[in-house]
């Protein structure tokens, strides 16, 4: 069923909207889930909670891009989830994705408010936009996707290390363009 | 920054990039771990000769005909009163909901007094779900779907509810009767209507909806009636479509008692989101336990979960064992829940660029695993 036909199911509040959704979508929302959980049984729950999430955002949601929101209401769910376990267990693999990003962010030990966050975020997407799309692509499945590197390196029929290396040449320069954008370092 | 700081950050990335990144394909690969011990299988190939679609039509009678049905609950627990939904505020009255784990069977309805004029303009089926829309030529609406039977509890908030059964712009609930069932009709403030109601014997839920304000609901519902065969879903020519991209695969060899019971499924073309198409032929028993069998081309972009690579490695499996071996030529592994009993089976085969994914509910890894070797292109 083709994404206008799901989102007018939402609109018109159709019990089919979700099952379609999840014949759609579960492979990818459960692939982000557990990048980011990495428990089966954590994923499970995530994957209900992004399915209700859906339902109470559209509407008054219209998305442009279904997949795109529904993707992005999925890592937001993991992530909340993932926020609530920290305390309990630590989750290495994001958790170490995470840490390199740190690496080449700010270091602000001022307040820290969603307005950073989001500020922050315009900037990750102007150095994207300066990026090769193999470059990019490996950005933003490392640390959006919370892919490993070996998945990664698999994507692109590459070797491990060069994905390595070349992510860690991808934060450096991240660092000089938020240090050219006066963003503190 | 703190962590949760920068994955907020990383979450503002633009949503094109995220899709680009989306559309990234793996290299086919085959991986085989040789310092692994895998356990060989004989990976039989048969073909049999015979449309896709023939094979629905005979194979869905044949199963409506076996008096079986089953649904995956969201809700646990004993089924007492009629199915309704919870309307955006809590609801009084006698009732109580849960709904039972476990098989149940929805058979074939149709509203047989369905107004003059009103068309067939949308269906799906599904082993869990069957719903079908109607609309006439002034564009008002009918639809009707069946499913698991949901109760509500009183006083339980309707946000407390899996989705589909939250209602708004509710001005009014009324119980009805709908023959021998306890039914709940809302009436909106827009002149919409909801009905539903439930055969408690069969654990069936109804529901009925219209944007006529002048349709007289109940006295539809007590036209629906069970026909002997399953319609075909106004979709059929997507899933015809996807069947023609990645091929017909079926299993030859199935558990006692199990027939076919519906073919679902979405092409890869350039207007799909997807990114790959996927076909799932679903079997039935007269218990109404179901075997899916998926299949899902461009298998790099499916569910990492499942990948042959995470079988191998175990890196994210917390409570449940998994068992690697190879089908055939082909990486495999036999997921099984904490409790032992088997989750579901995936195997991809490299030359093609497919993943296979096998789930049913109280078959033995033995028997998911005679299933599996089974599986063949239908000629």
């Amino acid at each position: 069923m083709d994404d206008e036909r799901i989102i007018e199911l939402f609109f018109s509040r159709s019990e089919r909207a979700v099952t379609e959704l999840a014949i759609k979508y579960e492979g990818l929302i459960r692939r982000i889930s557990h990048n980011v959980l990495r428990s089966d049984r954590d994923t499970e729950e995530c994957i209900n909670d992004t399915y209700f999430a859906v339902w109470n955002s559209i509407p008054p949601q219209r998305p442009d891009s279904l997949k795109a929101y529904v993707l992005g209401v999925a890592r937001n769910t993991a992530l909340g989830k993932y926020h609530k376990n920290t305390a309990r267990k630590r989750n290495s693999f994001y958790d170490t994705a995470l840490d390199e990003l740190a690496e080449c962010l700010p270091d602000d030990k001022s307040v820290e408010s969603e307005y950073d966050a989001r500020e922050l975020g315009r900037e990750i997407n102007a150095f994207l936009e300066t990026l090769g799309r193999e470059d990019r692509v490996m950005f933003v499945r490392r640390y959006w996707f919370s892919d490993s590197v070996a998945d990664i390196a698999e994507m692109l029929d590459t070797r491990t290390s060069r994905v390595s290396v070349r992510l860690f040449r991808l934060r450096e320069k991240l660092r000089r363009h938020l240090m050219e954008k006066g963003v503190a370092v | 920054m703190n962590r949760k700081m920068i994955s907020e950050a990383v979450g503002y990335i633009d949503q094109c990039f995220v899709l680009e990144a989306m559309e990234l394909s793996y290299r086919e690969r085959c991986p085989i771990d040789r310092d692994d011990e895998v356990i060989s299988l004989n990976h039989r190939k048969k073909g049999i000769s015979r449309s896709g679609k023939i094979m629905l039509v005979a194979a869905v009678i044949t199963a409506v005909l076996a008096m079986t049905a089953f649904a995956v609950s969201v809700l646990g627990g004993r089924v007492e009163l009629a199915y309704m939904n919870v309307g955006g505020q809590t609801i009084s009255g006698p009732v109580t909901i849960t709904s039972e784990d476990g098989p149940v069977k929805l058979g074939s309805w149709y509203p047989e007094g369905i107004p003059e004029g009103y068309e067939i303009t949308d269906s799906s089926l599904a082993t869990d779900n069957h719903s079908m829309c109607f609309e006439n030529a002034a564009g008002a609406r009918v639809e009707f779907v069946y499913n698991r039977a949901r109760y509500v509890e009183e006083g339980t908030a309707s946000n407390e509810i899996m989705p589909g059964t939250i209602l708004f712009g509710v001005e009014e609930q009324q119980w009805v009767r709908v023959g021998n069932a306890d039914g709940l009709l809302y009436l909106h403030t827009n002149g919409d209507q909801h009905l539903y109601w439930a055969d408690e014997e069969r654990n069936i839920g109804f529901k009925l909806y219209t944007t006529d304000p002048d349709m007289d609901l109940v006295e539809l519902a007590l036209t629906v009636k069970e026909r002997a065969e399953l319609f075909v879903p106004t979709d059929w020519p997507l899933t015809e479509e996807a069947l023609g991209q990645i091929g017909d695969y079926r299993p030859s060899v199935l558990p006692e008692g199990y027939e076919f019971y519906c073919t679902n499924g979405y092409p890869q073309n350039g207007d799909n989101a997807s990114g790959y198409a996927y076909v799932t032929h679903s079997y039935m028993n007269p218990e109404g336990n179901v075997i899916h069998l998926r299949v899902e081309n461009d298998w790099d972009t499916s569910n990492s979960a499942e990948t042959v690579r995470d079988l191998y490695t175990n890196a994210y499996m917390d409570d449940y064992a998994c068992t690697r071996f190879t089908l055939g030529a082909c990486p495999a592994g036999l997921v099984e829940n904490p409790d032992g009993t088997p989750h579901f089976l995936i195997w991809t085969d490299g030359e093609e660029n497919l993943v296979f994914r096998l789930e049913a509910d109280g078959l033995t890894g033995e028997e998911l695993i005679a299933v599996a070797e089974s599986v063949a292109l239908v000629e």
